[in-house]
């Protein structure tokens, strides 16, 4: 675009009059266009607390470890979501689980909710269906600390 | 393995006509020549079996793909390495292995460093026609620290082999036939041998496994550091892996004048004192924490100070872990005050020689050599004879001790007249008699801390390293050994012993290691011309330092 | 009434200082509030509707806030200099809508530099904005005040400049007699509408309200001078801007717009409606409520002028805010009084 424009200097759009030179009739314009939306009165708030929008198809919220049939969680520690996570918010260290059908499980699971940017990678990257993102958004808390959810936090979200 | 001399062999590569010395394998020659052949079983400290099949390459002397492993070269060879044939063989290979393979990458500790995994994607197909049911092998414990995931077992015979050939115990073999054969140990005979740990690192897939390091992080997460071993006398050069501060495992690192690719279980899994919550951690006087380790090490240069000139009788005590440098350090010290050196030894254990050539030392440290090599020939003999008269003789008026044993027990004699003269300073690792009663106790650091350099029982001349230091500012481990070392590229004992100097004015700054190293390389004709960037990864034989434990005078 | 002002003028004093303080403390917070709803018009959003009835409390719920906030300075500030400077934004602005005639003859106080006391004055601020901004000891402050200094220095005599020229149609700088001008022969702004012109828009850059607002720009300079204050203290400096702009609109509605009066057919329609007849010959208390009401509603409008500006304009480069100022508003406005005098001589003659 730059190039073009030295190439072209006449046909630069600097040929205004003295008024437009004073930015008044531009202003005007401008003044004028934000009078409309006043009186448009056209409100796209919802009163939030009050008034909920269903979360659309797909929404990243914050995560679940899924469970099993039989109420363990489905997470073998494979560290795939902590590698993939873009920011670093996913501690794991894994133990040798206490079943027979399973060698693997993690001891502790921690997300840190205030650094993730819930981008899903770490759903994606699951090859076990045990983490997933829920529609839940609005969890505030007093402390950093709160926010750095643990595995059986993560299991009941 | 050259049993046709010095011949060289013309032969094509991949077109290209390239020469090599007779006698070496396809597989070998061609890596020589920049083309890496994919192998499972080949190990080129093993001997040859051939029985993977994933290193075909198409030949012009067999219709059949050749096995370039035990194919050697010869002239007018000519080697197709990515022809049609050679890559649909090595599918067809890929494919085989893989039909009872289980999907277990998500929790296989190889995962990461799996040949099968990186083979699969480079010369494997897309995905698997199996549509059958996947046989199962054993998962079970092999011995103390090796557990076999039978399912994962490709049947190389690796281990098989090294048990075989460098350990020389032969604990391990094959049973069962077919798609079920599988690696186990006779009934009632674990694999225990001192040099069980390696199998696990020739495994080219998931199936044997270190109980030590099972489940302790992906090996992707973990950052290498290429240092030696700090067990024995040997020096066997290794990979220290870490994690956020934390040792998670130490690997071999191939060097055929040391270790060939191989070390001992007692080096692999002896890194856990680096992390004992007894180390001492925090500099203090007496048994007052002090506040900040400038102040300690000022304190440590007022001592000195104290001394300086040779007005006061001063002895020092040196142990065999301090890297080449620090005992640098400790003889300028020594020089400035006059003192008395002498050295103490852990005791010794058992030297081992294993059919392989593998060695373990009996010497259960890692630099008596190098600080030889400085401080004089006799510090661990009669200088410590003379050090100990002095000090059970009384009217010391400073004993500085250097104690960075990796265990709080050392029974020397040296140790209880150190105990005995109430040690002044103290550098140690762990508490034991001669910090108790120090007036000053600094950490030392441990070798996988340390920057520097080793001399092993060879006199060969080896670099140290600590990228990662273990523990530092590691807030989950209070207690641990953090505090004491103040940049990544110099130990606590290097820069205390260095703001000592600075203190009393005989040095104008601290150095790092590789400073320091250039100061002993100016004044000691061992090192004369050796610096630390010219210190190759293999290390480099010291001149003037006879090889392998003969004459030198503290042995006796 | 204004018999009893003459009588006791300590008591008066007091009252009207007391007036001259709490009326513009409570325009404030309506005025920050409607600022706040009207942006959210403009940009179709609804805007505070929480706190009270159509969220009309909002601005005592942020008042509570700002009160309640930890105030915080930082390390290596100029404690002094940095305590004063809110101080200096606020008391200047405050001083000169004293002398601004908001009915019929009813000021503070009158004094007889007139309206030059209260531009002198109101310059004053200048020195709590770049004060604050070096106190601070934080590089975006620093910027800030110095941004704001130099765009108020220049915009200050394009302001003098344009007032000039309304002043000079009267012949005095009593405001009072400026409005009897224009009652006489109509307003300044059709007399003198370049004067007009350029006294909005220096007033603009005077008070910091977009599209000049460079010296707290957060784009660039996190808050400008202010970026360091928290608490009431940074309160004070919000409460300064917000009553320069007050005092900038009044002055504005006086110079300008006819001040408290109103045109005839105005001043019809009120006596159909309200069946009064307002004359402003002779001052009583009726006509000066009613002057009190016309003047509001000007300067209400003028507000809402500037708060509607602020949310229609982007902000101005720095080099182009200087532009403006040396090459186009002063020489214009010099021209515009050399024309004015040229004919106002001639018109003598
Ligand atoms: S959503 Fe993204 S940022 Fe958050 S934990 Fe998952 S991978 Fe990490
Ligand atoms: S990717 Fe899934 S199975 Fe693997 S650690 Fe994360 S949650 Fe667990
Ligand atoms: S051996 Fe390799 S391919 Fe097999 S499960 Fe382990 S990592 Fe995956
Ligand atoms: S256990 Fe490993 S090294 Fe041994 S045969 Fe099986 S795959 Fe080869
Ligand atoms: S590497 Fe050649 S057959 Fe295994």
């Amino acid at each position: 675009m730059g190039h073009d424009a030295h190439a072209e200097p006449e046909k630069k759009p600097g040929k205004l009059g003295l008024l437009g030179k004073a930015y008044l009739p531009a202003i005007a314009q401008g003044l004028l266009h934000t009078l409309g939306h006043i009186v448009k009165w056209d409100h796209n708030t919802l009163n939030y607390p009050d008034e909920k929008r269903a979360p659309f198809p797909g929404y990243r919220g914050e995560h679940r470890l899924t469970r099993d049939e039989q109420g363990r969680e489905k997470c073998v520690a494979c560290f795939m979501c902590s590698t993939v996570c873009p920011a670093h918010c996913i501690e794991i260290v894994a133990e040798e689980a206490p079943w027979p059908d399973r060698e693997k499980r993690p001891k502790i699971f921690n997300i840190d909710m205030m650094r993730c940017i819930y981008c899903g990678m770490c759903e994606w990257a699951c090859p076990c269906e045990a983490i997933e993102l829920t529609e839940v958004f609005n969890i505030p808390v007093r402390t950093r600390a709160e926010k750095i959810y643990d595995k059986e936090r993560l299991l009941s979200n | 393995m050259s049993d046709s001399g010095a011949g060289m062999v013309s032969w094509v590569l991949n077109g290209d006509p390239v020469e090599s010395p007779a006698g070496m394998t396809i597989l070998e020659a061609a890596k020589a020549h920049g083309a890496e052949l994919p192998h499972f079983c080949y190990h080129p400290g093993l001997s040859i079996a051939g029985n993977c099949r994933i290193c075909l390459v198409e030949t012009n002397r067999s219709p059949k793909p050749a096995i370039s492993c035990s194919e050697r070269i010869s002239d007018g060879l000519e080697v197709q390495t990515h022809s049609e044939k050679a890559v649909e063989a090595r599918e067809g290979v890929m494919e085989f292995q893989l039909i009872n393979h289980p999907l277990d990458c998500p929790v296989c500790d190889k995962a990461g460093e799996c040949t099968l995994q990186d083979y699969s994607f480079d010369h494997g197909p897309d995905e698997s026609r199996f549509v059958e049911k996947k046989n199962i092998r054993h998962t079970k414990d092999l011995g103390p620290t090796i557990k076999i995931w039978g399912n994962r077992c490709i049947v190389c015979t690796r281990c098989i082999r090294f048990c075989d050939e460098i350990s020389g115990t032969g604990e391990l073999c094959v049973v069962a036939r077919g798609d079920r054969s599988v690696v186990d140990v006779f009934p009632g005979i674990p694999i225990d041998n001192p040099l069980a740990g390696n199998v696990v690192d020739i495994c080219p897939v998931g199936a044997l496994i270190s109980k030590d390091f099972m489940f302790q992080s992906r090996v992707w997460n973990n950052e290498h550091t290429e240092t030696v071993c700090g067990g024995c006398a040997r020096g066997c050069n290794v990979t220290v892996e870490t994690n956020e501060g934390f040792v998670k495992r130490l690997m071999p690192r191939e060097n055929t004048d040391v270790n060939d690719w191989w070390m001992c279980d007692f080096g692999r899994y002896g890194w856990r004192y680096a992390h004992d919550d007894r180390r001492v951690s925090v500099p203090r006087r007496g048994a007052e924490a002090v506040e900040t380790e400038l102040e300690a090490h000022r304190d440590l240069g007022e001592l000195v100070r104290g001394a300086w000139g040779g007005s006061k009788k001063v002895a020092i005590v040196v142990d065999p872990f301090l890297t080449c440098e620090e005992a640098h350090l400790v003889g300028r010290v020594a020089a400035g005050t006059g003192a008395t050196v002498g050295g103490w030894l852990p005791p010794s254990g058992d030297e081992l020689t294993f059919p392989g050539k593998f060695k373990i030392s009996g010497e259960k440290c890692p630099n008596r050599r190098g600080v030889e090599a400085v401080l004089g020939q006799e510090v661990f003999g009669s200088q410590a004879k003379a050090v100990e008269s002095m000090l059970n003789s009384g009217g010391v008026d400073l004993v500085i001790v250097f104690a960075g044993f990796p265990n709080a027990d050392c029974p020397d004699a040296l140790a209880s007249a150190v105990g005995k003269a109430t040690a002044r300073v103290a550098f140690t690792l762990f508490d034991g008699a001669w910090s108790e009663a120090a007036d000053l106790v600094l950490p030392s650091a441990s070798v996988f801390e340390k920057e520097g350099t080793y001399v092993n029982e060879d006199g060969r001349l080896q670099r140290v390293r600590s990228k990662d230091r273990p523990g530092d500012a590691q807030l989950a481990q209070p207690g641990l050994h953090s505090a004491s070392i103040s940049s990544p590229w110099v130990t606590s004992e290097l820069v205390a012993l260095q703001r000592a100097l600075v203190h009393v004015g005989d040095a104008e700054r601290s150095l790092s290691a590789a400073g320091v190293f250039r100061q002993l390389a100016d004044s000691n004709e061992h090192f004369k011309g050796q610096s630390h960037r010219g210190i190759p990864a293999t290390g480099v034989p010291l001149g003037g330092l006879a090889p392998a434990g003969v004459g030198e005078g503290s042995e006796s | 009434m204004m018999e009893w002002f003459a009588e006791n003028p300590v008591l008066s004093g007091i009252i009207k200082a007391v007036v001259l303080f709490a009326v513009p403390m409570q325009i404030v917070p309506g005025l920050i509030y409607f600022e706040r709803r009207i942006c959210a018009w403009i940009q179709d959003r609804k805007g505070p509707n929480r706190v009270g009835p159509i969220g009309a409390l909002q601005p005592l719920a942020d008042v509570v806030k700002l009160l309640m906030k930890e105030d915080i300075a930082p390390k290596g500030v100029d404690r002094a200099i940095y305590v004063l400077a809110p101080a200096l934004v606020f008391i200047p602005s405050m001083l000169a809508f004293a002398i601004v005639p908001v009915g019929m003859d009813l000021q503070v106080f009158n004094p007889n530099s007139g309206v030059i006391f209260a531009i002198t004055i109101g310059s004053f601020a200048v020195y709590g904005l770049s004060f604050g901004g070096w106190a601070s000891n934080n590089k975006y402050s620093l910027l800030g005040g110095l941004r704001s200094s130099a765009q108020m220095i220049s915009y200050e005599a394009a302001l003098f400049l344009a007032l000039m020229s309304a002043l000079m149609m009267a012949g005095t700088v009593d405001l009072n007699v400026v409005v009897r001008d224009q009652i006489a022969h109509g307003w300044n702004i059709w007399r003198q509408p370049v004067g007009a012109v350029l006294f909005l828009v220096a007033s603009f850059a005077e008070t910091n309200r977009l599209p000049f607002d460079l010296a707290e720009c957060e784009s660039e300079l996190i808050g400008g001078y202010h970026t360091e204050y928290t608490s009431m203290k940074f309160a004070m400096f919000f409460l300064g801007e917000y009553i320069a702009m007050i005092t900038m609109s009044a002055l504005m509605v006086t110079l300008f717009l006819g001040g408290w009066s109103m045109p005839t057919f105005l001043l019809t329609i009120v006596h159909d409606w309200f069946g009064v007849a307002i004359s402003f010959d002779q001052v009583t208390l009726g006509t000066m409520f009613w002057s009190i009401v016309f003047f509001s509603a000007k300067t209400s409008a003028l507000l809402f002028l500037f708060i509607w500006v602020r949310w229609t304009l982007p902000r101005f480069r720095y080099d182009q805010l200087m532009r403006l100022g040396w090459k186009v508003m002063i020489p214009v406005a010099l021209a515009n009084l050399a024309i004015t005098a040229t004919v106002i001589v001639l018109m003598e003659d």
